[in-house]
């Protein structure tokens, strides 16, 4: 089957994505939602610019909207742009990485339904303790570009996680009571490898910014893409 | 010196005990230095110690040396005496009390045990700061006081008096004592209980010199002031000790005028008990009735080196047994009774039952803590505690305690942590991250003694820093409403905050407004004490008890946030412990919420997004309202020459001092005052070299005081500096983000 996966450069996207492949579907194109308001409901703001490297690496087309970020207008811009889509690509479905928030899975189920496109989640509740730690087992690697919680460390910002520094924060989440999947918005990645990519993402510049004792951001500044020597998947299954 | 010993068959001790009439309950108490332990050392020494009896075995000592006999007493939470009175036999239990004013905390969880109180006043001195203190706790729990005036050899010794001037000096002191039950018994007993010397409710002697008497003894033998006078002078107080030993004046006076276990349970349990006085258990309670239900009130919890721990508490209803399922109420767990105990003099003797309105010692009830309502688990579900301990003193002076070999910091903890199941009003606070090990009380002295009882048990070496004084962050004005937005921006909150008002602010100290009471109630007492408003007093969320702060609710209808309210109460409890200004607790905050915005998806509204959203709302408020630092003032009471007033005052200005008012006596000048805790460390040394040793005080604590706005800042700084905090006090825009 043809479909569009909702890509915003994070891990859940990015598993969703690859979750819809092994299953044998036909991607056809990434689309990913550009807000131009900072508090968007449902879609990741920082760093979405440099989603393009990784649709880039995963060699996959993309394209982008840009939304006003207003609570219901920003379904109407996701409306606008599956319709396009849909008459662009041929799709009958749309692959999404809502995890468990049902606010994002019934909004874009409405949507979808509105304009006749089948959606698959195929993360909704999905073992949110394990799962950071089943991404990074399956070979993703990411960073932390944004804290919205208290319990996370500002210094894990624009790091590579590390499997300790995913303990580190699954342990915290249960101390204080946030979603161990990252899923309430509590902290927001970027990927920068995993099974699909093709290329590695590297970034080479960025910082930290402050925005209160419990809001951080990190911002990308200068990103290439690397060839990858040691890739134990080759993609010679994944029908285009 | 020796203490008798009377044996007794255990079955005659418990028919004793089953007969209400034969029992009292009682303590000391006294200002310090005013001849407590030495008044308590001579009933001791008078009345003998009980013993039980084993039949066919000789009993192995007959006497009990006194100073064994006083090293046991630092110990006891009690002491059980024997003491015929008109050819009939009685149990006097003597409640332990402690000496110090840094323990008033302990006086108050005593009083609660004992019917009446045995007040002691150095005849000298007269009626001081802590007799006044003591006096209205004991009005506080309806405990019925009787006189000592206790040092007459001093107005015979040192103060040279005639016989009449001893006379008028006992009168004042009568007077003055009359005054303080007038100001503060329950009208219902201010008459009935002021001392009167002519029906023997006063005892006059020397607990050094081991002689007492009361009025009406001493018409009765054609004792005057003059033969006692001429006792000192002759040499003949040893014959006066004979004939009028101290601990029959005493005793008699106890037997007499405090009340039986069950006549005075009967208006003792309305005042101190919060249940329904109507109920069976309410009925059983004010009977004293020891086929009722088990209740038990804790006094005292005390570490015996072999057993365990043992509490110390009052049987008010029912008859606790060895085997016993019982319920304690504050710790909400079942234990059993592994063994029951009665005190003779100051030893435990394994008892099968205590029945009520009795002294009983329990092991088995780890879980207790001074305060803590015992009751048999078959009324766990209906049964009431007693009221709130309700303390007068805080801990405001913090010390480090530091082992000098770090191996020994497990050791030294578990030790604290002893003192502190024993004093609940010292607390123990160990930083997660440095390791450091914090002990709070209310005064450099009573941390002093801690740490002292610390080496004798734990014979360990360790180091004590300088004591740090605690602050508070109050606000002085309102704040406008400031939107406190989660992490994720998903969900506002508009918080606003005020001062609370002093009555409030009181009610709150004295556990008349509850953060579990009944919301209802507590909307009615506030509207009628304090004159909170009926809508917003309903809209409470939560009482902070230990700093007093209210979270008030004045939103309607809004949508999900009955979803979030713990995570609401939870952030204003994480706030208030910490301020904005140095991160001193705040004290005396209203927070009253008027609008929120709460995210539909429970994912984006966990505690994580509550709490900070919370907190930034009710800093900036803070910050915004005038903030300022409250610092603990002690009240001071000096009494010195005429000559030295002068310099007396002279002191107080030099450390931010003010005199309240000065009372002249005889030659004596008695100063009130009051002087803040951080400038009072250095103040023995200096009042002693400014007056040659001529003057005599008592410090206690008497309220939060703003510090003056001159040492603000600088005071802010140095706490910041002291906690490695950043320079810059944080401002309003640091919690209300510009988005």
């Amino acid at each position: 089957m043809r479909v569009c996966s909702l890509f915003s450069g994070g891990k859940d996207s990015t598993y969703a994505l690859h979750w819809a492949v092994l299953k044998g579907f036909d991607v056809a194109c990434l689309l990913t939602l550009k807000p131009q308001r900072v508090d968007s409901w449902m879609f990741h703001y920082p760093n979405i610019e440099w989603t393009k490297y990784q649709a880039d690496a995963l060699g996959i087309p993309q394209v982008m909207y840009v939304t006003n970020g207003i609570k219901d207008l920003e379904l109407e811009d996701l409306k606008n742009a599956l319709i396009d889509i849909k008459k662009e690509f041929g799709i009958y479905g749309i692959v999404t990485g809502a995890l468990l928030s049902d606010y994002q899975r019934m909004m874009i189920n409405i949507v979808a339904k509105e304009v006749d496109l089948k959606v698959y989640s195929p993360l909704w509740r999905k073992n949110q303790v394990n799962y950071l730690v089943d991404l990074y087992n399956h070979g993703f690697r990411f960073v932390l570009t944004s804290i919205s919680t208290m319990g996370i460390d500002p210094r894990l910002l624009g790091k590579v996680l590390t499997i300790s520094d995913i303990n580190d924060l699954i342990n915290s989440a249960l101390k204080y009571g946030f979603n161990p999947a990252l899923e309430g918005g509590e902290g927001e990645t970027f990927v920068v490898d995993a099974p699909l990519f093709k290329k590695e993402v590297v970034i080479e510049d960025g910082e930290v910014r402050r925005i209160d004792q419990y809001s951080w951001v990190y911002i990308i500044k200068s990103v290439s893409l690397r060839q990858k020597y040691s890739n134990k998947f080759d993609n010679k299954g994944i029908q285009r | 010196m020796a203490v008798r010993i009377i044996e007794k068959k255990i079955e005659d001790i418990l028919s004793m005990m089953r007969n209400p009439a034969q029992v009292r309950n009682a303590g000391t108490l006294a200002h310090v230095d005013h001849g407590k332990t030495t008044t308590t050392d001579s009933l001791l020494m008078g009345a003998g110690l009980l013993s039980p009896k084993v039949a066919g075995k000789a009993l192995a000592m007959d006497y009990v040396e006194i100073e064994q006999l006083r090293q046991m007493t630092v110990k006891a939470a009690n002491i059980s005496l024997y003491f015929e009175y008109e050819g009939k036999p009685y149990i006097i239990n003597f409640v332990d009390t402690p000496g110090h004013v840094d323990f008033t905390g302990h006086v108050t969880r005593s009083l609660r045990v004992m019917d009446g109180a045995l007040v002691v006043v150095d005849a000298v001195e007269g009626v001081m700061t802590q007799t006044e203190t003591v006096v209205r706790q004991a009005m506080e729990e309806m405990v019925r006081p009787v006189l000592f005036i206790n040092k007459i050899d001093r107005l015979i010794k040192e103060l040279r008096l005639s016989p009449n001037e001893i006379q008028q000096r006992i009168i004042d002191i009568v007077k003055d004592f009359n005054n303080l039950i007038d100001m503060y018994a329950d009208p219902a007993f201010k008459d009935k209980w002021k001392v009167d010397p002519a029906k023997g409710q006063v005892a006059l002697g020397s607990a050094l010199h081991k002689w007492g008497v009361t009025i009406p003894q001493a018409a009765k033998a054609g004792l005057k002031f003059s033969n006692i006078v001429d006792a000192y002078e002759k040499n003949y107080v040893d014959e006066l000790a004979q004939e009028f030993p101290l601990y029959k004046a005493i005793l008699n006076m106890i037997v007499e005028h405090v009340p039986p276990p069950n006549v005075a349970q009967k208006y003792r349990i309305p005042k101190i008990w919060r249940g329904d006085i109507n109920s069976p258990l309410g009925k059983a309670l004010l009977e004293a009735d020891p086929d009722g239900p088990t209740v038990i009130a804790v006094s005292k919890m005390n570490k015996d080196p072999h057993a365990g721990l043992i509490a110390t508490g009052r049987v008010f209803s029912g008859t606790i047994r060895e085997g016993d399922e019982v319920y304690l109420i504050n710790a909400k767990t079942t234990k059993r009774v592994l063994q029951t105990y009665l005190y003779m003099g100051p030893n435990r003797i394994v008892i099968p039952e205590v029945p009520a309105g009795n002294i009983v010692a329990l092991l088995g009830v780890d879980d207790a803590r001074a305060g803590e309502t015992i009751v048999a688990s078959s009324i766990k579900d209906v049964a009431a505690p007693f009221e709130r301990m309700k303390y007068i003193s805080e801990p405001v002076v913090t010390v480090a305690i530091e082992p000098k070999n770090p191996n020994d910091l497990a050791k030294l903890v578990e030790g604290l942590k002893e003192l502190t199941i024993e004093d609940p009003t010292l607390s123990l606070k160990i930083d997660e991250e440095t390791g450091q090990v914090l002990l709070s009380g209310v005064g450099t002295l009573h941390l002093e003694i801690a740490t002292w009882l610390l080496k004798e048990r734990t014979k360990l070496e360790f180091t004590v820093s300088q004591p740090l004084v605690r602050f508070r962050e109050a606000v002085r004005t309102s704040s406008p409403t400031f939107e406190g937005k989660s992490p994720n921006k998903h969900n506002k909150l508009y918080i606003s905050v005020e001062p609370l008002d002093d009555e409030t602010i009181r009610l709150i100290q004295l556990g008349e407004v509850t953060d579990d009471q009944d919301p209802r109630e507590r909307a009615k007492i506030l509207r009628e004490k304090a004159g909170w408003d009926a809508d917003e007093a309903r809209g409470i969320w939560a009482v902070d008890e230990q700093y007093i702060n209210v979270f008030v609710d004045r939103t309607t209808g809004i949508q999900y946030l009955r979803e979030v309210r713990d995570y609401i109460v939870q952030g204003f409890r994480w706030s208030v412990q910490a301020g904005p200004l140095a991160q001193e607790p705040v004290r005396g905050l209203k927070v009253i919420l008027h609008d929120a915005v709460v995210h539909e998806d429970p994912a984006h509204r966990g505690p994580a997004q509550i709490m900070p959203a919370t907190k930034n709302a009710i800093m900036a408020g803070i910050l915004a309202a005038k903030p300022t630092l409250l610092e603990p003032v002690l009240s001071i009471e000096a009494k010195t020459t005429q000559e030295n007033i002068g310099s007396v005052i002279g002191v107080l200005n030099r450390h931010r001092g003010r005199v309240l008012d000065m009372v002249q006596s005889e030659s004596m000048v008695t100063i009130k005052g009051e002087i803040p805790v951080i400038e009072s460390f250095t103040l023995s040394d200096e009042l002693r070299s400014a007056t040659a040793g001529r003057v005599f005080w008592s410090l206690q604590f008497a309220r939060w005081a703003p510090v003056p706005e001159n040492m603000l800042i600088d005071m802010i700084m140095k706490i910041r500096e002291r906690k490695g905090l950043p320079k810059e006090i944080p401002k309003v825009e640091d919690f209300v983000s510009q988005y």
